[in-house]
């Protein structure tokens, strides 16, 4: 059976731009986030815990990581419906990838005016710093996979 | 489901632009209550209503009525969650009909002020002063 | 019948401004974000004009209904984000200096605007919203400017009420009937200690009047006879007057439950009513008090038969303050109640109950046992024979009564209401002290009424109290009138102490 080829992550980035860019006035490029934000998958009240508030953002922002068979799992609420909005984004653009794609790919949407000007300077530090996050979460689990694949390799019971 | 938000809010730009351009082109010979129909229309692609969704003449409601939709609110809670913590006491609903008074100037090339803002609280004011305004523009 | 300018008819006139600010370029920074649209002047000089519109429409609104509160045209000042007003949007101001007695501002960033305002024009000013009532407050009342901050409407609605109270006592001016001095009498030795103080604080005003020329004056159509002031053309009563009295006796009497009284010595009593009102049309009056005791001593009131109790009744109901005994202070503790509750004071003697068993002390003054008594301590009374029908409002259906007389003899007219029927209501009651320094306010709840069927000045109220002891140790400082009218009323008094500047003391 063939696989469908998947787009990449720079393909929807890509794709992303362009749905915004063609929606030409800043008016309908709002409302294009704001829509984008309500359809967010509903953010489980159970990690509405202080330890995945992002306190770099100037409203109640949650972000929770994690790995499901290899694959980021990014789930994430915010009390603002913009930031909402470029969460979904940016959702779409990382979640279910691998390890290796992310560490492949250079999120340039935070800095595009088209996207950039919805936001105030502090709103975009608090988007920034999620995307930071994101990776200093992939390094992390690097070294925990690595350390588990070793003690794998080292474990009598695989030999 | 991002695909289809940029379909229906382009879908909206077409829409409005339709309207402003048949009653721009149809100015003239429009009268005052076929005019507040398709201007009813243009109203409703902008705020991404249906025509049935109007449910009131009050505008300062309608434009409630459009910003608890996209905001997926009950009547009325978002007024008082928002005048609640933005600044200025201006509320979602109260920006909307702004931006919809200036998008109104830009897009049919008259001048709606801030005088004649307030004095405007039914949609039925609303096309009446619009009315007006193209008709002087005419002239 | 008489034109008197009654206090509860002052109004207070209230500025609202708004101070709107537009910023002429789009930019964001620290203070200011949103989608660029929303950023432009074009969009401010909208924005802001709706929200002038929200505002005073709404909470202007809800304010013009408070009645005695006159709001005058709304002010919509202009300001740049260079943070500053032209004189043109000050002149707008200044106009209303004089005129307003007080300025409610609103508004982004105005608060200097309101600062200056008030400091070099030393008009009273009330920040209302997030920022301007806060930050104004605070610096204003550093500097010993009149300023106030407001929560919300009722917290407005509460500060309106008292400044008018105190500009209605502003406007008082008390028609004092005395006998040998003006300052107190022998009913009322709990006196301020200088009425010239008072009016000094209060801006009340005193116009005594002597005892015997009242007297003279009820004498009908003998103008020029007075034997206190001979061939002077005074104020006696006429015989339009008598229709006037004939008139409203009848009514009182027809409204009555029982009537214990005969015609002509309700007549009597009501004569008085109507010479008092004349009088303070004549002097630019709207108070009343009268000596009890002292007129009493002379005999003449045992010769014209008739007592001053029926007069406070019915002029506290008409909104004209009575207070017996030639208590000033009680007079004005009645003013003010009555301006701020928009309710009719009844003033009596406040003391607590003290018994033994069922050994009631002061039982002359129409007191007894009662079964509450086997439950709590904590009970006291209030009682003179100048009950109104208006407790409850100056607005609400009057209170059915009865017609007693004060003397065995029959003369002196007094109403009786039964208290008994409010059984569980709350009363506030509240009186200065002789220092014009400090309110006692309190809070009671009624158990019963006294006095109903008998004559004398044996009518009143009994009710509970949180601590007997303590309600009466503080009483002791301000003195034994206390009027009172029904409600909860203690955050009233405690926001117009406030105003007053006086310290309010609570039991």
């Amino acid at each position: 059976m063939s696989e469908q080829k998947r787009e990449s992550m720079k393909q929807i980035e890509d794709d992303i731009l362009a749905d915004l860019l063609e929606l030409e006035d800043q008016m309908s490029q709002y409302t294009f986030l704001v829509e984008c934000g309500l359809e967010l998958p509903e953010y489980p009240a159970a990690l509405k815990k202080d330890e995945y508030l992002i306190h770099e953002c100037q409203v109640n922002t949650w972000m929770h990581l994690e790995w499901i068979d290899d694959c980021l799992n990014w789930q994430g609420i915010s009390d603002s419906l913009v930031i909402c909005g470029a969460l979904s984004l940016l959702m779409e653009i990382y979640n279910g990838r691998t390890r290796e794609e992310i560490q492949n790919f250079h999120c340039s949407i935070l800095e595009q005016p088209c996207f950039r000007v919805h936001f105030a300077q502090e709103q975009l530090k608090g988007l920034e710093y999620m995307v930071a996050k994101l990776y200093e979460h992939r390094l992390q689990s690097d070294c925990v996979h690595e350390q588990v694949a070793k003690a794998d390799c080292e474990c009598p019971f695989y030999k | 489901m991002r695909k289809t938000i940029k379909e229906k809010i382009l879908q909206q730009k077409k829409d409005s632009q339709f309207y402003v351009k048949m009653i721009c082109e149809g100015q003239s010979s429009l009268s005052r209550e076929v005019f507040g129909r398709l201007f009813l229309q243009y109203m409703c692609a902008k705020f991404l209503l249906e025509p049935e969704e109007i449910t009131t003449d009050n505008f300062y409601e309608i434009c409630q009525i459009s910003a608890e939709k996209a905001a997926k609110r009950p009547h009325g809670e978002l007024d008082a969650a928002e005048a609640a913590s933005k600044c200025g006491g201006a509320t979602t609903a109260m920006n909307k009909k702004i931006l919809f008074l200036l998008a109104v100037n830009r897009e049919y090339g008259i001048n709606v002020t801030a005088e004649d803002s307030v004095r405007i609280d039914t949609f039925t004011q609303l096309c009446d002063c619009i009315y007006q305004k193209l008709e002087e523009k005419q002239v | 019948m008489y034109d008197v300018k009654k206090s509860i008819d002052v109004e207070l006139n209230v500025q609202l401004v708004y101070t709107a600010l537009i910023h002429e370029y789009a930019y964001e920074g620290p203070c200011r974000f949103g989608p660029p649209e929303a950023l432009t002047q074009e969009f401010d000089l909208m924005n802001q004009a709706e929200i002038f519109k929200m505002w005073t429409q709404g909470y202007g609104g809800a304010l013009s209904h408070i009645p005695g509160i006159h709001l005058l045209d709304p002010l919509y000042i202009k300001m740049s984000d260079e943070f500053f007003i032209t004189e043109e949007e000050e002149q707008k101001l200044v106009d209303r200096v004089g005129k307003a007695d007080i300025f409610i501002f609103t508004g982004m960033r105005g608060e200097g605007i309101m600062k200056e305002f008030a400091m070099r024009y030393h008009v009273p000013v009330a920040g209302e919203g997030m920022f301007a009532s806060t930050i104004e407050h605070a610096v204003l009342n550093a500097r010993g400017y009149e300023s106030y901050a407001i929560l919300d409407l009722p917290d407005a609605i509460r500060l309106l009420k008292a400044l008018r109270t105190r500009k209605a006592l502003a406007r008082t001016k008390v028609l004092g009937v005395t006998r040998n001095n003006s300052h107190y009498s022998m009913g009322g030795q709990d006196a301020f200690i200088s009425n010239d103080m008072v009016t000094k604080k209060l801006g009340v005003r005193f116009n005594y009047f002597s005892f015997h020329e009242f007297l003279d004056m009820m004498h009908v159509n003998e103008h020029g006879k007075n034997h206190t002031l001979p061939g002077r053309q005074v104020y006696n009563l006429t015989d339009k007057d008598m229709e006037e009295v004939k008139a409203w006796s009848k009514e009182l009497t027809d409204g009555s439950v029982e009537n214990d009284v005969q015609e002509h010595y309700i007549e009597n009593s009501v004569k008085a009513a109507v010479l008092i009102q004349k009088l303070c049309e004549h002097f630019g009056c709207n108070a009343f008090t009268a000596v009890c005791p002292d007129g009493c001593a002379t005999r003449r009131m045992n010769e014209e038969q008739f007592t001053f109790c029926f007069s406070h009744s019915l002029l506290n109901e008409m909104g004209i303050p009575s207070g017996c005994e030639y208590d000033l202070l009680g007079t004005l503790s009645i003013a003010a109640l009555a301006n701020l509750t928009g309710k009719a004071p009844y003033m009596g003697n406040t003391q607590p109950c003290i018994w033994r068993g069922k050994q009631v002390e002061g039982e002359f003054a129409g007191i007894g046992y009662i079964e509450d008594m086997d439950r709590t301590q904590n009970i006291y009374y209030s009682g003179h024979a100048t009950p109104n029908r208006l407790i409850h409002g100056f607005d609400s259906e009057k209170t059915a009564y009865s017609l007693r007389p004060f003397t065995h003899s029959g003369w002196g007219a007094t109403m009786r209401i039964d208290f008994s029927q409010f059984r569980g209501e709350t009363i506030t009651l509240m009186r200065f002290d002789p220092l014009c320094e400090k309110i006692m306010v309190a809070k009671g709840t009624v158990l019963g009424g006294f006095g109903y069927t008998t004559t004398g000045c044996s009518e009143g109220v009994y009710f509970e109290v949180a601590d007997k002891y303590e309600y009466f140790h503080k009483q002791a400082k301000f003195g034994l009138h206390m009027p009172l009218v029904f409600g909860d009323h203690i955050e009233d008094v405690k926001m117009l102490g406030e105003v007053l500047g006086m310290e309010v003391v609570t039991a």
